[in-house]
């Protein structure tokens, strides 16, 4: 099992006192407002096989409510890593260890429920991974095993999350068919009306469209613009292009570092560290 | 090839450009100063630099439709794209320049300005050192050719208002004057597209076009 280890209070002041050391903490009006903040990590390490691997490295980053933030980097770099981190998935994994403090909405992820964080922050997965049920069903199980019986209300939460994840349209006269007739793209819109369903705060996305073709994967990307106007969306991709086409905000990481992070725009057409400009030009990763 | 290569490419090729259009300004500024020169079998092939600008324009096109680039990469395609049009203008002018000074030849006067010769000096070392600019990543130099721009359009003022004068005080015809405006009116113009070039050089080198960073 996961041992998370609290800061006590002189830590508490020593990671402020780091953070203003770190360039990975923006300085915009907008990070200055606590409630803009969703998340926040400070100094993060996370060690797998009981300490042997230290795949994150003090990381400081802030993420903004309403904004699409991407991480992007080579493959082992920590980003599904930290993604993981912010709903405990990593909990799951033996010999996993955190240090460090990662905050939600203020509060320190592991003193609140799991399940209640779990129904805040929803996760969508590379793979398209719908229960094999009906469309009505998948969208359902949530709420379902939150104890929600009532069947206008189930509905409700159908037709809403179906037009959020912008499946409705498509699939609003068959259900009741099974969730895995659906075409790759719609299972993964399918996937997202699910994880909409219990009303989440935060979206995470494991390299979404890596699986789907370019249309599947046009639609999913304008469906995250829409998204972000409900709900925070933390993005992994591979795809520099969809970084740069979909998220307000991009973090690149290597070797469990968070190297940098800042506005897309800038992060794209002015990298800060070599590394950076490196990566994004292809001369590695 | 790969992304750098390519780049290095447009690169190798811009700078041939560059090279070709400077020295048919050298040989039309060459027309001016003597007539000897000016009766020259003409040099200057401007379809070679209008041909050259369209490949260059058509691989930075390539490149960021198939490689996508990023940051500096993005800078130095983008750039390029915008300033090959400069290029291509001096081109131009070179041709001008070459024509103008052949029909003053025909207008039979003797009589040179010295200060038509200190503004074509100025816009000719402007042009030179937007080449070495470039060719060396310098953009201080760079900085240096864009003030230089006031220097030119002073003079220019100064020689819009001297030489209908000179036309009084040494007799001058009138196709004369009219050829003169217009030289000095094409050599400002070359100390223009030679300013632009330097903005966007810099521009290359750190993201700054006219004092503010552009995507």
């Amino acid at each position: 099992m996961i041992e998370f280890e609290n800061l006590d209070q002189n830590q508490e002041n020593e990671t402020k006192e780091n953070l203003n050391a770190s360039n990975t903490l923006l300085d915009d009006e907008e990070f200055k407002n606590k409630d803009n903040i969703v998340f926040s990590c400070r100094n993060v390490n996370l060690y797998y096989d009981n300490g042997e691997k230290h795949s994150l490295k003090d990381i400081n980053i802030d993420i903004l409510k309403n904004k699409v933030t991407a991480f992007i980097g080579p493959s082992g770099c920590g980003k599904s890593t930290l993604l993981r981190c912010f709903d405990r998935m990593n909990d799951l994994i033996d010999g996993c260890k955190i240090t460090g403090e990662i905050k939600y909405n203020g509060k320190g992820i592991n003193d609140i429920n799991t399940i209640l964080l779990r129904t805040k922050v929803g996760m969508v997965f590379q793979q398209p991974n719908p229960f094999p049920m009906s469309i009505r069903n998948n969208i359902c199980y949530g709420p379902r095993c939150q104890g929600l019986k009532n069947k206008e209300k189930l509905n409700e939460i159908v037709e809403r999350s179906l037009k959020d994840s912008a499946l409705y349209e498509e699939v609003s006269d068959r259900l009741d068919a099974s969730g895995l007739s659906l075409s790759g793209g719609q299972q993964q819109r399918l996937c997202i009306a699910r994880a909409i369903a219990m009303s989440p705060d935060v979206i995470l996305m494991d390299e979404p469209t890596s699986a789907l073709d370019p249309i599947a994967t046009l639609k999913i990307e304008e469906l995250i613009k829409e998204l972000k106007k409900k709900y925070t969306i933390i993005i992994v991709t591979h795809n520099m292009q969809q970084a740069a086409r979909i998220s307000d905000y991009t973090a690149f990481f290597m070797l469990g570092e968070l190297v940098e992070f800042n506005k897309t725009e800038e992060f794209f057409a002015h990298p800060k560290d070599k590394r950076s400009e490196d990566y994004i030009t292809g001369r590695f990763g | 090839m790969d992304i750098r290569e390519k780049i290095n490419l447009i690169n190798v090729n811009l700078l041939k450009m560059f090279e070709l259009t400077i020295s048919y300004l050298d040989d039309a500024f060459s027309y001016y100063e003597d007539e000897k020169n000016s009766n020259d079998k003409n040099l200057i092939n401007d379809d070679l630099i209008d041909k050259l600008e369209r490949e260059i324009e058509e691989d930075c096109l390539l490149v960021i439709l198939k490689e996508r680039p990023f940051a500096s990469d993005l800078r130095k395609v983008t750039g390029i794209f915008k300033l090959v049009e400069d290029i291509e203008r001096l081109g131009d002018h070179a041709e001008d320049i070459a024509w103008v000074s052949k029909n003053l030849y025909k207008a039979k006067e003797a009589y040179r300005s010295e200060k038509i010769g200190q503004i074509i000096s100025v816009a000719l070392s402007m042009v030179k050192d937007s080449y070495k600019s470039l060719a060396t990543n310098n953009s201080e130099l760079a900085l240096d050719v864009i003030k230089r721009d006031d220097i030119v359009d002073k003079l220019y003022l100064e020689l819009l208002s001297e030489i209908p004068v000179y036309k009084e005080k040494y007799a001058l015809n009138d196709g004369y004057i009219i050829y003169s405006t217009l030289l000095v009116k094409y050599v400002e113009r070359i100390a223009d597209h030679a300013s632009n070039i330097a903005e966007w050089s810099v521009y290359i080198q750190n993201g700054y076009y006219k004092d503010k960073v552009i995507i």
